[in-house]
């Protein structure tokens, strides 16, 4: 890994640098509250995205429970703050409760692939569900858990702002994370054994343990960017904080960037920002309009905008 | 003091009876969920995310159907079968091939975006309030040995029992159904005999998708639907598949028996909020157990 | 040579196989009535060459069947032409049904047919009616390459293809396939064959053609191909 941060060509990314000084500075400067709630969100799904194109782009496991991870850390999120665990540390807590129960999940989970993988993890999520829906603990007051679930007492203590930097903070962070684990063993290892598990095994690599990192910082950071997002929110209940949109955003936002591409999210992150807070009222028609966006990309084009990018250079060019 | 006693103990008996009866009864109308599961992943090798969208489909459309024509939903599940037929023939042919021809994931990516639209629309069009088919017949029930039989449990069970002998006649007598086992065991080899094998892949949802039809009726006979169902009816559909099995009539229906038995064993003697919960563990579990690969071939 | 005599008409066939080329322009006609026979050893890109002629690898370079090009046609297109194909693997069958089964999915699409056919199959193959109910994976490796020859005859084939008839048989029991082989081909099937066993092939075919590492080495009439020193020595170890 050390080695990979040493090849990492800072000259190349002098215009993604400026981006990222102006966005770190223009808070300070003034910024819309429109716009600052568009940027927490967008770094939120764009740190989600990129997670779940390191998992099913670069990995091959297309999981459809991200839920699991972000219901998860967001429920743990709530549970912390409640007894007064300081909200960085609940946060760091909260996405290490989701890798730690990635870790539990993934030997069971690894042993099947394909589609049934797709399942297993939806089916896992379906499971946390009904779990959060039907468990009362023993400090639930009466209007809380269940159905109604439950509030992040945090959010009431921590501005606007401070949740701008921390989701802006965790979108870097996750795409450094990406690119370098990309370039390192761990990446290479993986795209190996999405490739041809079989062939990878039979040179001596120990797959399994491959998988099992792939998966825990897929959920990490999933959790994390969750738990965010619930900070933002102030309360989480157990439909739509284990629903299926937590994969249909990343899903989307990556397929209109394409699979396997570690600058596309950041493209696609932008159009489910932009439906999610326009139809924030109507959730359901944001999800219809995500649908729809899907099953267009998927017949027209499925290498994302970057496959008809170089399908157009090669017909006028080439 | 003693008849109180026993009293106690012949009702533990027989609620662990009732139970029993009531969970293979369900597990009768839960086969009926997974064997359009079943045929899809046997022949294509895929699933479909929006199975339970489409029972649920039909589950809605039978409820305008009663509302507006009054029209019963038995009667009703013919028109509604034969509808989903063509739906999911044409839906395969002409727009999910493209998909599965570029990979097994983008069907799901697909039938996902499906799934997700669908269950969105239910609830634009008919909220998320639960509905139910309420018929007359519904209040029937018959005694057996001190237990009460609702109706509808029976007719779950025998329609459901009717359709997976229907199909395994169909699979086994017809030439259709034998080039669906070919192209299911090889489809290479299935061309070579002359069988076109992408009418055959439509074919097979089609009929997924009219099994999804009957299912929907039945299940919205006997359970309030509401939208987000949807996924609990697929995980169940992918259960029944984990556990019994590809490709076996006999298989799904056990696999149906299980489910339902666990589910109605955990609401009588456990809890009733936990049931789905319940048969889902059960699911993860034998998926966990069961060695890589062999999972029903 | 006239060209309504030929049934199959090979030109600059390449087949590829993942990307990598395995047959090299080859170019080839089968005379209707004929049997033909493509020899060499192992690898040498034989049953490739069937395998393009069906459909189911790609390829460059143009396939005419009684005259009429088929490269734009589906495998199941080409089989209601009246082509068809007993495969080399004994896996090729349907393990899952049984022999009858087998037999009957063969004449899917001229089921009308079907009763002949079985009577045509269980004359040349009586083994297989003996054995008519039985799970098709219960049988021996010679009566596999019977059902699969039973089963691509029941289509009522005009050009037969067979790969590798005697792979993993017995002397005897090649004999035997060949026997019925020879009484296929009278009763007006052409066959193209592929053979590893160059001698048996010579032996029935017509004429032949030797393929070495992807590309046709000699053409002509078997009997001339049989007396050739060359041959002898490469192929027949004498």
């Amino acid at each position: 890994m050390i080695r990979a941060w040493q090849n990492f060509p800072l000259k190349k990314y002098w215009p993604a640098t400026l981006m990222i000084v102006i966005l770190l500075f223009i808070p300070l400067i003034g910024l819309s509250a429109y716009m600052v709630t568009f940027l927490t969100l967008y770094f939120i799904f764009l740190s989600m995205a990129e997670m779940w194109n390191f998992l099913a782009g670069y990995g091959g496991f297309f999981s459809l429970g991200q839920g699991a991870f972000v219901g998860l850390a967001g429920y743990m999120l709530g549970i912390l703050t409640d007894f007064g665990c300081p909200t960085y540390a609940a946060l760091i807590i909260s996405s290490s409760v989701s890798a730690a129960f990635a870790a539990v999940v993934s030997k069971p989970l690894f042993r099947v692939k394909g589609v049934y993988f797709s399942v297993g993890s939806l089916a896992l999520t379906e499971m946390m569900r009904i779990f959060f829906t039907s468990w009362r603990p023993p400090w639930a007051s009466p209007v809380t858990w269940g159905g109604a679930g439950i509030p992040i007492k945090a959010a009431a203590y921590i501005t606007r702002i401070e949740i701008y930097y921390v989701a802006l903070i965790l979108a870097l962070i996750s795409i450094l994370v990406v690119k370098i684990a990309l370039n390192s063993k761990i990446g290479l290892n993986v795209i190996a054994i999405c490739d041809d598990e079989d062939a990878a095994l039979s040179c001596g690599m120990p797959t399994f343990r491959y998988k099992l990192f792939l998966l825990v910082i897929c959920a990490f950071f999933t959790g994390l960017a969750g738990a965010t997002f619930y900070l933002y929110q102030g309360y989480i209940e157990p439909v739509s904080g284990f629903g299926v949109n937590w994969t249909l955003i990343p899903l989307m936002a990556t397929i209109i960037g394409g699979l396997r591409s570690v600058e596309g999210p950041i493209f696609g992150a932008f159009i489910s920002t932009i439906l999610y807070l326009q139809l924030v009222r109507y959730l359901g028609l944001s999800l219809i309009l995500q649908g729809v966006i899907v099953i267009l990309f998927v017949f027209l084009a499925p290498k994302g905008l970057r496959g008809l990018f170089d399908k157009l250079k090669k017909g006028s060019g080439g | 003091m003693a008849y109180r006693r026993v009293y106690c103990e012949l009702s533990w008996f027989m609620k662990l009876i009732e139970a029993v009866v009531y969970g293979s009864l369900l597990g009768g109308a839960y086969a009926v969920i997974g064997i359009g599961m079943s045929l899809t992943l046997g022949v294509m090798e895929v699933m479909n995310i929006a199975h339970g969208e489409i029972i649920l489909l039909s589950s809605y459309l039978a409820y305008q159907l009663l509302l507006l024509l009054g029209m019963d939903p038995l009667l009703s599940a013919i028109p509604l079968s034969l509808f989903l037929l063509t739906l999911g023939f044409f839906l395969q042919k002409y727009c999910l091939s493209r998909a599965l021809k570029y990979s097994v994931e983008m069907f799901v990516i697909t039938t996902l975006a499906i799934s997700t639209i669908l269950e969105n629309v239910y609830l634009l069009i008919w909220s998320p309030m639960q509905k139910a088919l309420i018929t007359g017949y519904l209040l029937w029930s018959c005694e057996v040995g001190g237990i009460k039989v609702p109706f509808v449990f029976l007719l779950d069970f025998f329609v459901s029992i009717a359709v997976l002998v229907t199909l395994r006649e169909f699979l086994k007598k017809t030439y259709l159904g034998m080039a669906i086992r070919a192209s299911s065991e090889d489809w290479k080899i299935a061309q070579l005999m002359g069988i076109n094998t992408d009418n055959i892949r439509a074919l097979t949802l089609g009929l997924a998708f009219l099994t999804a039809g009957i299912a929907g009726v039945l299940i919205g006979l006997t359970y309030p639907f509401s939208p987000s169902i949807g996924k609990s009816y697929m995980v169940i559909a992918f259960g029944i598949v984990v556990l019994g099995g590809l490709g076996s009539m006999i298989g799904t229906f056990i696999g149906g028996l299980i489910i339902g038995l666990v589910q109605v064993l955990t609401a009588t003697f456990f809890d009733p909020a936990w049931q789905l919960f319940a048969s889902y563990l059960v699911i993860f579990i034998i998926l966990a157990l069961r060695p890589k690969g062999v999972l029903g071939r | 040579m006239m060209e309504e005599d030929n049934i199959l008409e090979i030109n600059n066939l390449s087949v590829y196989y993942g990307g990598l080329r395995v047959v090299h322009n080859v170019s080839f006609n089968v005379r209707k009535g004929e049997v033909f026979a493509l020899i060499g050893s192992n690898g040498a890109g034989k049953s490739s060459i069937l395998s393009a002629i069906m459909g189911l690898s790609s390829y460059t370079g143009t396939i005419k069947f009684l005259g009429k090009k088929i490269d734009h046609l589906k495998t199941y297109q080409r089989i209601a032409l009246g082509l068809t194909l007993a495969p080399e693997s004994s896996a090729a069958i349907f393990s899952r049904f049984t022999v009858l089964e087998n037999l009957l999915i063969g004449s899917y699409l001229n089921r009308a047919e079907r009763e002949k056919m079985l009577e045509r199959v269980f004359k040349l193959f009586p083994i297989l009616k003996e054995r008519m109910n039985q799970p098709a994976d219960k049988l021996s490796g010679g009566e596999r390459k019977m059902l699969l020859i039973g089963r691509a005859l029941m289509s009522n084939p005009k050009l037969l293809l067979l790969d590798e008839v005697s792979l993993g048989l017995s002397p005897l029991i090649t004999d035997k396939i060949y026997e019925a082989c020879k009484e296929i081909n009278s009763q007006g099937v052409t066959i193209l064959l592929v053979e590893q066993n160059v001698w048996k092939a010579l032996e029935f075919a017509n004429r032949a053609c030797i393929i070495e590492a992807g590309k046709i080495t000699r053409v002509g009439k078997a009997d001339e191909l049989l007396d050739e020193e060359s041959i002898r020595r490469a192929y027949l170890g004498l």
